[in-house]
C-alpha cells in the first residue's frame, strides 16, 4: 500500500543558482545511500582539537650519544635506497673519518637503539665502516683568506683540520714528533693503511701537516687550535674558548670523543674568524622513544655479525634500522588516514588541515615517531 | 577443460574464490572455516591470484575491510563461522544497506554456550534479516558452484550473499568436485563493474550511509527489499546461464523423487543426503510415495516456486537442524507462512534434529517419516534424537 499523498522530500541547493533536490518517488533516490553532491564543503578540520604535525627535526636515540651527532637514521635510509655515496656524505657532514670510527668507536649509538626492544640493536658501527671504506672525499670550501694553526696531529687535530678546510680556511697542522697521529698507531683494531688513507684525505683537502715542529712560530696565524689527547683544563668544554680570544683548545683521552670536542672547537674558530657570535651547536632534540615506535610494523631480523660488511649486508642491516624520527616515505599515514586527509606531495606526506579531524591514527601508525600530536590551543 | 578433484568443502570454496578473481580477501581464523582462507592466503602469497589478503584482529574488522574494499569497486571475499559470524553482525547490516556485493562463506557451526565446533544452522539463520542473500549446500560441488553463482547474482542486484556449508560433514570431508578452468569461469563471471554510485572516488568525496531523516530513510530500506525481489529473477536467469556454461543444474531448491510424491520431506544442508537415502529405500521397500525438497536459496525466499511444488501434497515434514528459541525450527516456520496463502494446503510437521552436530542417520529419517504418516493434526515442535 504505497502512499502517493506524501509531500515530496525537498533539499535546498548547496550553491546559489542551482536547482533544489526533490524526491517525489522512491526511484528519485539513488539506489545506494550516498550523497548526490560532493562533501568537500564539509571542512571537518573544524572538529579538530589536536593536530598531527609531520616533523623534520626528530632523531633516533642513537644520535644524541654520538660525540659528533651523526644523523644515523638519515644515512641508514639512504643506504636502504642504495644511495651509498649520499649516505657517506651524510656521515662526512659530521664525522670526517668514518673508516676510523667504524673500527675504534665504542659505539654509544647502539646502546639505546630502539630496535633492542624487538630483537638486537642495529650494527650501526659496521654500516658506518662500510660507508667510510667507500672512500668518498669532499671538496674544500671557498677560500676565506684566514689562516689557522692546529697544534697536534692527533685525531682531534686532524678532525679540526678537516672541518676548517671544509669551511674554506687555510690550515697548517704542527706535529712535534716525526709521526702523524701517533696515538692511534699500533692498534689491532685499526690497520695502518686505513689510518694512512684518512690522513691522506686531510691532505687532499688542502691541509698542510708539518712534522718535527716542536716549537712552531704561530705569530702569522689568525687563530690557533690546540688539539690534545686529554680534556684541556683551561678551556670551555663545549666551545674550546680560552682566555685568549685567538686561542682555542680541545681534546679527550678517548679518541672519538676527542674528535667530537675538536669539531665543536673548530666551529668556534670558524665563528670567531667570520665575525659571528661564538655559539655551540644545539644538542639534537626530539628523540624518538620506544613508546613512539610502532613495533607492529617491523618483522624480526637478526643483527649482522660480520663487521666487514658486503654491500648486500649493509643494505640488509640498514633495512633493520627503524629510521626513527626520519620520514622515509613509507606511506603508512596515507594508508591509515580514515579521512583521506594525508596528501602525497613530492613523495612526502602533507596533512590537509581542512579535513583532518585530529584523530591521531597517523601518529600511532607512523612506525618511526615522525608525526607529533600537538594541541590546537596554546 | 574442467577436471575432478577430490577435495574438502573448505578447499572447494577456496578454489571457487580463486577462479572468481577475487581482489580482496580479509578474514580472521575460526574453526571450522580456517582452511578456506588458509589455502587462499597461500594462493595469494604464491602470486597465483592477484589479490590483497588483509589480516585483521576480528571478524568485525574482516567484514569492515571487505566493506571498504567493495565500496571502492573491488570484488571482496571473507569466510567465517558461528561466533565469528555473530561478531560480524553489525557489519552485515552495513554491507547490505550499503548495497555491496560481498560474498562470504559461512561454515555452519553451533553457537556457544556450551562451546561446540560441530554443525547446526543457528549461526547463519540468526542473520536472516540483515539483508544478505543465503544459499545452503548439500555437497562440495554445490559449495564450489554457489560461490561463482553468488558473485554473478550479487553483483547484478548489489546485495551481499552468504553461502553456507556444514561444519566437518562438508567443510572437512573430501569428495570429488569438478573444478573449472579460469577461461570457463571467466566466460560466466565477468569482472565486477560497480557502476556510478557504488564506487568511492577520493577526488570527489561523497557521504556514504550518512544520517538520514525519517522523511527519507524508509525509501532506502524499500530498495533493499526490492533488490531481493529482483534477485529471484536474476537467480533464475543465472541458474540457466550456469547450466549452459558448466553443465550443472541449480535451482532455489532441489526436487528428489517429487513427481508423484504425496508426502514431502523438506530439508537443507548435508543431512539431505541421509533423507534422500531413506526416501529412496522406503519407495523401493514399501512403495511409499515420498519425495524430498532440499531448500537452497532461502534469502530471497522463493515463495512462488515453493508454493508451486508443495501446494498439492498430502503431508509435509520439515527437518530443522536449528531452533528458533521460543518459537520453532526456522525452516518449518518459514515454509508454513509461505504456504498459508494457498486455499488448499497440506499439514506441515516440524522436526528438530542433529543439533550441535549430533549424528543424523537414514534410520532417524525413516522414524520421522513413520511419525509423519501417523499424524493428522499439526502440532508444535517435534523433537527427534534428544534424551526426553
Amino acid at each position: 500500500m504505497a502512499d502517493n499523498k506524501l509531500p515530496p522530500s525537498v533539499y535546498p541547493p548547496d550553491e546559489e543558482g542551482k536547482e533544489p533536490l526533490v524526491f517525489k518517488h522512491v526511484d528519485d533516490y539513488p539506489e545506494v545511500p550516498v550523497t548526490l553532491t560532493t562533501m568537500k564543503f564539509n571542512k571537518t578540520g573544524a572538529w579538530r582539537n589536536v593536530r598531527p604535525v609531520i616533523t623534520d627535526h626528530k632523531v633516533g636515540p642513537c644520535v644524541g650519544p654520538c660525540p659528533m651527532w651523526v644523523l644515523i637514521p638519515k644515512f641508514m635510509d639512504l643506504v636502504v635506497q642504495e644511495r651509498l655515496e649520499d649516505a657517506a656524505r651524510v656521515i662526512l657532514e659530521r664525522n670526517p673519518f668514518p673508516s676510523i670510527t667504524g673500527r675504534i668507536c665504542p659505539a654509544p649509538c647502539e646502546k639505546p637503539c630502539n630496535r633492542r626492544k624487538l630483537d638486537e640493536p642495529v650494527a650501526i658501527r659496521s654500516v658506518e665502516r662500510f660507508l667510510g671504506d667507500l672512500g668518498v672525499i669532499e671538496e674544500p670550501g671557498e677560500p676565506t683568506g684566514k689562516k689557522v694553526a692546529i697544534v697536534g696531529s692527533n685525531i682531534a687535530g686532524l678532525a679540526a683540520a678537516y672541518y676548517l678546510r671544509r669551511w674554506g680556511h687555510e690550515v697548517t697542522v704542527f706535529e712535534s714528533g716525526n709521526v702523524i697521529c701517533e696515538h692511534l698507531r699500533g692498534r689491532e683494531d685499526l690497520p695502518e693503511e686505513v689510518l694512512e688513507r684518512e690522513i691522506e684525505k686531510v691532505k687532499t683537502m688542502g691541509a698542510e701537516i708539518i712534522t718535527n715542529a716542536a716549537d712552531p712560530d704561530l705569530s702569522g696565524f689568525d687563530a690557533v687550535l690546540y688539539a690534545m689527547t686529554e680534556v684541556p683544563k683551561d678551556a670551555d668544554k663545549t666551545t674550546g674558548v680560552t682566555d685568549d680570544p685567538r686561542i682555542f683548545k680541545a681534546g679527550h683521552t678517548e679518541p672519538v670523543r676527542s674528535m667530537g670536542a675538536a669539531k665543536k672547537a673548530a666551529l668556534s674558530v670558524h665563528q670567531y674568524l667570520t665575525g659571528q657570535e661564538i655559539k655551540p651547536e644545539p644538542r639534537p632534540s626530539g628523540v624518538v622513544t620506544p613508546s613512539q615506535v610502532n613495533y607492529f610494523h617491523f618483522p624480526l631480523a637478526s643483527r649482522t655479525k660480520n663487521e666487514d660488511m658486503s654491500k648486500e649486508e649493509a643494505i640488509y642491516e640498514a633495512n633493520r634500522c627503524f629510521s626513527c624520527g626520519n620520514c622515509n616515505s613509507c606511506g603508512n599515514c596515507w594508508v591509515y588516514c580514515p579521512d583521506n586527509a594525508i596528501q602525497w606531495v613530492n613523495d612526502l606526506p602533507v596533512v590537509n588541515y581542512d579535513y583532518c579531524k585530529g584523530c591521531g591514527v597517523c601518529v600511532v601508525e607512523c612506525p618511526r615517531g615522525v608525526i607529533d600530536l600537538e594541541p590546537e590551543w596554546k | 577443460m574442467s577436471f575432478k578433484k577430490v577435495t574438502t568443502g573448505n578447499h572447494a570454496v577456496s578454489y571457487a574464490v580463486w577462479s572468481s578473481r577475487v581482489q580482496i580477501i580479509s578474514a580472521y581464523p575460526i574453526t571450522p572455516q580456517t582452511q578456506i582462507v588458509e589455502l587462499l592466503s597461500e594462493i595469494v602469497a604464491e602470486g597465483k591470484l592477484q589479490a590483497k589478503f588483509i589480516t585483521v584482529e576480528s571478524e568485525h574488522s574482516a567484514m569492515a575491510a571487505c566493506i571498504g574494499a567493495s565500496a571502492t569497486g573491488a570484488r571482496a571475499f571473507t569466510a567465517t563461522s558461528a561466533q565469528g559470524l555473530a561478531l560480524m553482525h553489525e557489519m552485515l547490516h552495513w554491507a547490505a544497506g550499503a548495497r555491496l556485493p560481498i560474498v562470504m562463506a559461512n561454515v555452519n557451526r553451533a553457537m556457544a554456550p556450551p562451546w561446540s565446533v560441530w554443525t547446526d544452522q543457528n549461526d547463519s539463520l540468526s542473520q536472516l534479516t540483515t539483508g544478505w542473500m543465503q544459499i545452503y549446500n548439500e555437497s562440495n560441488q554445490e559449495v564450489y558452484d554457489s560461490v561463482i553463482i553468488g558473485y554473478k547474482v550479487a553483483e547484478q542486484v548489489h546485495l551481499p550473499l552468504m553461502t553456507v556449508l556444514d561444519a566437518f560433514i562438508l567443510s572437512h570431508t573430501s569428495e570429488p568436485v569438478e573444478i573449472h578452468t579460469q577461461e570457463e569461469v571467466d566466460e560466466y563471471l565477468p569482472p565486477y563493474d560497480p557502476g556510478e554510485y557504488y564506487t568511492i572516488k577520493t577526488e570527489d568525496p561523497r557521504g556514504y550511509g550518512l544520517l538520514t531523516m525519517p522523511s527519507d530513510y524508509y525509501e532506502f530500506r524499500y530498495k533493499v527489499q526490492r533488490a531481493h525481489e529482483r534477485a529471484i529473477e536474476v537467480f533464475k536467469k543465472e541458474f540457466k546461464n550456469f547450466e549452459e556454461v558448466f553443465g550443472r543444474k541449480h535451482w532455489f531448491f532441489e526436487e528428489f523423487m517429487m513427481d508423484d510424491a504425496d508426502y514431502v520431506i523438506v530439508t537443507s544442508g548435508s543431512l539431505s543426503s541421509d533423507v534422500k537415502y531413506a526416501v529412496a529405500k522406503l519407495r523401493k521397500e514399501k512403495g511409499l510415495k515420498v519425495g524430498v525438497l532440499k531448500m537452497r536459496v532461502v534469502r530471497p525466499y522463493p515463495f512462488e516456486e515453493v508454493r508451486k511444488v508443495l501446494g498439492d501434497r498430502k503431508k509435509i515434514a520439515v527437518i530443522d537442524r536449528n531452533i528458533g528459541f521460543g518459537y520453532h525450527g526456522v525452516f518449518y516456520e518459514e515454509l508454513k507462512s509461505a504456504l498459508y496463502p494457498l486455499e488448499k494446503r497440506p499439514p506441515v510437521f516440524g522436526y528438530i534434529i542433529g543439533i550441535g552436530g549430533r549424528d543424523v542417520t537414514p534410520a532417524d529419517i525413516e522414524d520421522i517419516i513413520d511419525d509423519m504418516l501417523k499424524r493428522d493434526e499439526m502440532t508444535e515442535i517435534i523433537w527427534k534424537g534428544v534424551r526426553l
